[in-house]
């Protein structure tokens, strides 16, 4: 299933008036329909790839391809791309419904009310429909956000780390969420976070980056397997064996 | 993140463009053309005249009096409203507060009316005419600027971290090293802008010095008389220069200091624990600086509705109609007109500027920003008289208009910092978000922003139109008969010795605004 190309990133760079690259030179695919994380301290350049992938930055140079097309200079809503940010950012003067509607209704679709209420059911917020942002709790509003995301039909939504400011009870639940709605709508989706268990837990496949540079691409199994260099396996490898170690001293101890 | 570049959607660039041409027209041409005029002649002549230098050591001096005292009094009173449990603390507050709603002028007549030659306190108690000078120049400008410094030092005071005093006491630290410690350094900073804003009020003010001023000259005033009385521009000019150093000053100190200061931790805020030795003395303390502050309003409220002070004290709405009969009505309507066009127009310049300098990075951005915190730095009658060199002869000058144009330009800087610190403080995903939707950004802005702000935009609607309604400094030198506002009969009552009637317009002015108050609380 992941042989088609979703996206194409040719020698993507990005550097700002002059100083150092912040993005230096990086390729990679991404595949039709899979979960695609991007893993790294912050500061790595994570997020500046993503901005430049939806398109509210502009590369210093190199070129993004979506099926085939060139979609490097397309303003950011012909995309067909959504993204969800950790700070939720939802209209917060308008009500669930209105933050789902409001581009579509900005966009003239006739029966624009039925597709909010349909979307707001498939995330479970229907209930939720004339609340106001600040009557939410975390997860809810970033149920929101992913919801408002699909109003316009993505088929590739972009996530900047959106479980970070939620407690881990909530973080868990909504993981397992976004995962069933990948399965279920298909959507290709890439993930932003700096959480090297949430990115084994979710992904196809892991990038790891540090420094504008990817370090490594690879299934989560072959990344444990065959570590790329001693980064890779300090950052991803080394961390998540120093959970497991930890709760095992526990276990010994009890 | 914030240098990262929001990408612009065709066409929206020309809504910076523009507020770019019209603020650059409306803010820095005027003073480069006031800067033109200057000649050495001019230069010459005034230096060369005697009373130059005392002058300008009388405004000088005045100003850090004013200053001195001003702080000291306001701090006090921020500290009983903030730190203390006292009863009746929104009354006193609006008491302290009321004196922004009245022209300065008002206040310097306040001064004469309670102790001048023939005032209230003089004739109950026999002791006052002592204020014709500097005594009554300082007293009418710590009136005038305590509300002033109260605000900004209760806005620090409220934001002040209480942690580090928890820290320190349990760490036994004295109470006079905790001051020493703590509470000045974080002060400085902040207590330096107000210091600076206090000064540069009371430096450019003209109307208290010209009501109580007796001999005793300040610059404003010696530039209002070279200007209005002798129509010597050049001499104003230079003048104006002078008067535009302290606040140019301000601003320079004011643009340095903020690229070193990024605190936005987390702020613990005080509890304010019952202490009633505290309290009582709060209470005392700000029991008399109200009645100092709202004293000058009672003894206009006095003037204006009885019949002769102090001969024939019957009550009468005779000083008001007359008032209105002698042209009052329309300076009335005039000023309204003026406050509501210059608020309409002044925020709508304002929410736009403010969009682009606190929510897009670039140059253009920075630029903007500059030039619209420049206007805290000029004073009115220096962009009253820049104006006149600038459009004397034009089609605009004698309209309306103009005193729009020059009544936003020198109320502009601080209704533009709320709405930009309104923005700022707004989810900075919220473009990108939107421009994935196709939501454009003057949509956004409409639909998101502004609602989301509203009580922000209504501040400002309310700073313009209260500003305009007082103000006697840029328009001095605009208006003319068939344009003037109601504000400038002050000084022609003054002139005349006719109190009672200039009396009756303050009133006027202070109901009007109180209205305007009244009406945006109310949303």
């Amino acid at each position: 299933m992941q042989e088609v190309k979703k996206l194409e990133i040719i020698n993507l760079c990005k550097e700002y008036d002059g100083e150092d690259f912040v993005i230096k030179n990086i390729s990679f695919d991404v595949f039709d329909g899979e979960f695609l994380s991007i893993l790294g301290s912050s500061g790595c350049g994570k997020t500046t790839v993503l901005r430049m992938l939806i398109g509210v930055l502009n590369p210093t140079s190199g070129k993004i391809l979506k099926d085939g097309k060139d979609i490097t200079e397309v303003h950011p809503s012909k995309r067909g791309m959504g993204i969800v940010f950790q700070n939720y950012a939802l209209f917060e003067n308008m009500t669930v419904f209105m933050n789902v509607a409001y581009a579509l209704k900005i966009h003239k679709i006739p029966n624009y009310k039925e597709q909010t209420d349909d979307i707001l059911r498939r995330l479970g917020l229907e209930e939720l429909r004339d609340k106001k942002p600040a009557e939410l709790s975390g997860g809810q509003q970033q149920r929101v956000a992913i919801a408002r995301t699909m109003a316009l039909k993505p088929d590739i939504i972009l996530f900047d780390e959106p479980l970070s400011a939620l407690d881990v009870s909530t973080r868990l639940l909504l993981r397992n969420e976004i995962k069933a709605l990948q399965k279920e709508s298909g959507i290709t989706m890439i993930y932003v976070t700096h959480d090297q268990e949430e990115a084994f837990a979710m992904s196809d496949r892991i990038m790891v980056m540090k420094e504008g540079e990817i370090q490594q691409i690879a299934s989560p199994e072959e990344l444990v397997e065959k570590p790329a260099n001693e980064f890779v396996k300090e950052f991803v490898i080394d961390n998540l064996q120093m959970k497991i170690d930890a709760l095992a001293k526990y276990r010994r101890n009890s | 993140m914030n240098r990262i570049r929001q990408k612009d959607a065709s066409g929206v660039w020309i809504v910076p463009a523009v507020l770019t041409l019209f603020l650059t027209f409306l803010i820095i041409v005027p003073l480069a053309a006031m800067f033109l005029n200057i000649d050495g002649e001019s230069i010459n002549e005034v230096i060369r005249r005697s009373e130059f230098f005392s002058v300008i050591g009388n405004s000088v001096l005045v100003s850090l009096l004013t200053t001195a005292i001003s702080i000291v009094l306001a701090y006090i009173f921020a500290w009983c409203v903030i730190r203390t449990a006292m009863p009746f603390k929104k009354l006193f507050r609006i008491l302290v507060i009321i004196p922004m709603l009245i022209p300065s002028i008002s206040i310097g007549m306040g001064v004469v009316l309670l102790l001048g030659n023939n005032g209230i306190v003089t004739n109950i108690f026999g002791f006052g005419s002592d204020i014709y000078g500097i005594n009554g120049i300082v007293l009418g400008s710590v009136l005038y600027s305590l509300p002033v410094a109260f605000l900004m030092i209760e806005n620090i005071l409220k934001f002040e971290d209480s942690a580090p005093y928890e820290a320190a006491n349990v760490l036994g630290i004295p109470a006079k090293n905790r001051f020493f410690a703590i509470t000045l350094p974080y002060l400085k900073k902040p207590m330096i802008a107000v210091a600076f804003s206090v000064f540069t009020l009371s430096f450019t003010d003209y109307g208290v010095p010209l009501m109580v001023g007796g001999k005793f000259k300040t610059l404003p005033v010696l530039m209002y008389q070279e200007v209005i009385g002798q129509l010597n521009f050049g001499k104003g000019c230079v003048y104006g220069m002078i008067l535009l150093i302290p606040a140019v000053l301000a601003f320079v100190i004011d643009l340095m200091s903020k690229n070193n200061s990024s605190s936005s931790f987390v702020i613990k805020p005080f509890e304010i624990k019952k202490n009633t030795f505290k309290d009582f003395f709060a209470g005392v303390y700000s029991s008399a600086l109200s009645a100092f502050s709202f004293l000058p309003i009672v003894s206009f409220i006095v003037l204006a509705f009885v019949k002769k002070y102090p001969s024939d004290m019957t009550f009468t709405f005779e000083n008001f109609e007359k008032t209105l009969r002698m042209g009052g009505s329309t300076y009335l309507r005039n000023s309204v007109l003026i406050a509501v066009l210059t608020a309409a127009i002044g925020v709508l310049t304002a929410v736009l500027t403010a969009y682009f300098t606190a929510r897009t990075a670039g140059k253009l951005g920075k630029y903007l920003h500059l030039v619209a915190m420049s206007t805290a730095a000029i004073p009115g009658i220096v962009l009253g008289l820049s104006y006149v060199l600038l459009f004397k002869g034009s089609a605009l000058y004698g309209t309306l208009i103009i005193l729009v144009m020059v009544n936003m330009v020198h109320f502009f800087s601080s209704p533009y910092l709320m709405m930009h610190t309104s923005f700022s403080k707004v989810n900075e995903n919220l473009e990108s978000v939107a421009s994935t939707l196709g939501i454009g950004k003057m949509r956004l802005l409409k639909d998101v922003l502004i609602p989301k702000c509203a009580h922000t935009v209504g501040e400002m609607f309310s700073y313009f139109f209260v500003n305009c309604m007082m103000t006697i400094s840029a328009v001095s030198f605009l208006a003319n008969t068939g344009t003037k506002p109601i504000s400038l009969m002050i000084n022609q009552f003054e002139a005349q010795g006719q109190l009672e009637f200039a009396a009756a317009v303050s009133i006027m002015i202070l109901t009007v605004n109180l209205i305007m108050k009244s009406v945006i609380r109310e949303k």
